[in-house]
């Protein structure tokens, strides 16, 4: 690191990448950049494919003012090498950089930034003080430093002639200001790195929000079944709460029942208690009134659901779980309105053929084959899929009849 | 000057043929590479540095639509012109201008 490499040193290495002799190397080296100062010397640009272009530029006279006495003079014009990287040569030298890009900024962003810009009388002289850097070769830098601290006087000039005092206090706040500058210019590179890290999370979030969005969806119909099996549940325990144990073990297997066929619950048409049952199962712990009479609803329950489903698509409508209803009357006799663990189906042989539709997915076609997304573990075990997530489109996949074990 | 005149020039000045030339020049080319890349510089006596050198960031403005950009710090090679170049470049034509600003100056004296 910082090395300065001379000639043979850059002969020594030549050498070794090309195979030629060191002396060889040395000569063509210096033939290389010989060249580049002859044409240089002559006005002319040489270009150099990998490299860049060294070009002369004639630099114009121009007016200066003199340090200590305010006078005018000319800096005379005079010529300048300048280096031109190539494309390639640019791109490769910046490799540790190149992650950097160039940022638009917005217009709150931009006032932060333009305090820096203006700070005032001494912040113009920086800048002129850099330009001139820029423009004159570093010989002339002695000449450009020396003209730094004339330009604020050339400023006051205009209004209160020259005066060496005012000078140094101008000095002062320009102290100031540029540690002012470099704090600013801290913050600011701390802010670009929260933009980056926030452009990475976002893009991150974006990646990943399809499988997120899944994942919660699935989370969300568990916890709807979960919450739906524990009113259940505790709706069972309200109710067997005055009854002997013989009557709730009973009750229980009724209800097990009722859940299978948990859209036919509500079936019960126009009789008070099946409406005082709906309620509490909404809102089971703050019912205490109704617990008492509610043994009765609920041994009355098997009747309704061993009366025909005639009423029930009306039901379905209102079901609490609102699943799309699609399949037929047979279908629904499976009890496959219920959660997928609550009930374990065996698999009695094949009910249907489904073609696979593009963009079709598991959980889609359970739906229009038996009405509810959950059985579609059944589909893929039926299918032997391993991985539930590639879906062919247009390939056929059969659909098992299930039958509540 | 193009590349292919500068290789022509190199070629004569070697005694190697152009293709040859290319080949060699390209392997200084990546000889200079590795160089930078380390974070050296190289340094030719009579002709200059050419160093690699980190360029701050900073703001700028587009003039036409007002908008403003950041643009990120940068690596990039620098040359710095040796002074024997400099005097070489200035030695011929410069020397009437330099009389001249040495004659305003003694003037304004």
């Amino acid at each position: 690191m910082d090395k300065r490499l001379n000639l043979s040193q850059i002969a020594e290495l030549m050498a070794g990448k090309s195979g030629m002799s060191k002396a060889n190397a040395e000569r063509f080296v210096k033939s290389f950049f010989d060249i580049i100062a002859e044409n240089a010397v002559a006005g002319e640009s040489v270009k150099i494919k990998g490299l860049g272009t060294f070009k002369t530029i004639m630099v114009e006279d121009r007016e200066s003012i003199r340090v200590n006495t305010g006078e005018r003079f000319v800096i005379p014009g005079y010529k300048k090498v300048n280096f031109i990287p190539d494309a390639i040569l640019k791109e490769e030298i910046n490799k540790p950089f190149s992650a950097f890009e160039t940022l638009i900024l917005s217009d709150s962003q931009a006032a932060v930034l333009e305090g820096i810009e203006d700070s005032g009388n001494s912040e113009i002289t920086d800048d002129t003080y850099n330009k001139d850097k820029v423009e004159a070769g570093p010989e002339q830098k002695s000449v450009a430093a020396t003209e730094y601290v004339t330009v604020p006087e050339s400023l006051q000039d205009s209004e209160s002639g020259n005066d060496a005092g005012q000078v140094s206090v101008q000095e002062g706040p320009k102290v100031r200001e540029i540690t002012q500058k470099r704090g600013v210019r801290i913050i600011l590179k701390l802010l670009l790195w929260m933009l980056y890290l926030l452009l990475i999370l976002l893009v991150l979030a974006i990646l990943f929000w399809p499988l997120a969005g899944k994942k919660l969806l699935a989370q969300l119909d568990r916890n709807l079944e979960k919450t739906d099996r524990i009113q259940r549940t505790e709706l069972v325990q309200q109710v067997s709460g005055p009854v002997t144990e013989l009557a709730t073990l009973q009750e229980m297997i009724e209800t097990e029942s009722v859940t299978q066929d948990n859209d036919m619950k509500p079936v019960t048409p126009s009789r008070e208690e099946s409406s005082r049952l709906t309620v509490p199962e909404s809102k089971p712990t703050q019912e205490p009134k109704p617990v008492v009479q509610e043994p009765r609803p609920i041994a009355q329950e098997p009747k309704p659901v061993q009366e025909p489903a005639v009423s029930a698509p009306e039901n379905h409508a209102s079901n609490n779980l609102g699943f799309h209803l699609s399949a037929s009357d047979e279908r629904k006799d499976l009890g496959l309105f219920t959660a997928a663990d609550t009930v374990n189906y065996r698999m009695t042989g094949t009910l249907a053929v489904h073609k696979v539709k593009e963009g079709e997915t598991l959980t889609q076609i359970s739906l229009a084959e038996y009405g509810t997304k959950k059985l579609w573990p059944y589909i893929a075990a039926y299918n032997n899929m391993k991985n539930s997530n590639s879906l062919n489109a247009g390939s056929r996949i059969l659909i098992p009849s299930l039958e509540s074990k | 000057m193009n590349n292919k005149q500068f290789l022509t020039e190199l070629a004569d000045r070697n005694g190697l043929s152009p293709q040859d030339a290319g080949l060699k020049a390209d392997a200084l080319i990546e000889v200079m590479k590795g160089i930078w890349q380390e974070g050296d510089s190289l340094s030719l006596s009579g002709f200059g540095v050419l160093e690699v050198k980190k360029k701050n960031e900073r703001m700028s403005v587009n003039p036409a639509t007002g908008i403003r950009m950041l643009v990120p710090p940068k690596l990039a090679v620098s040359f710095k012109p040796s002074p024997l170049l400099k005097e070489r470049l200035n030695s011929m034509n410069s020397v009437s201008q330099d009389k001249d600003a040495t004659d305003n100056t003694n003037l304004n004296a």
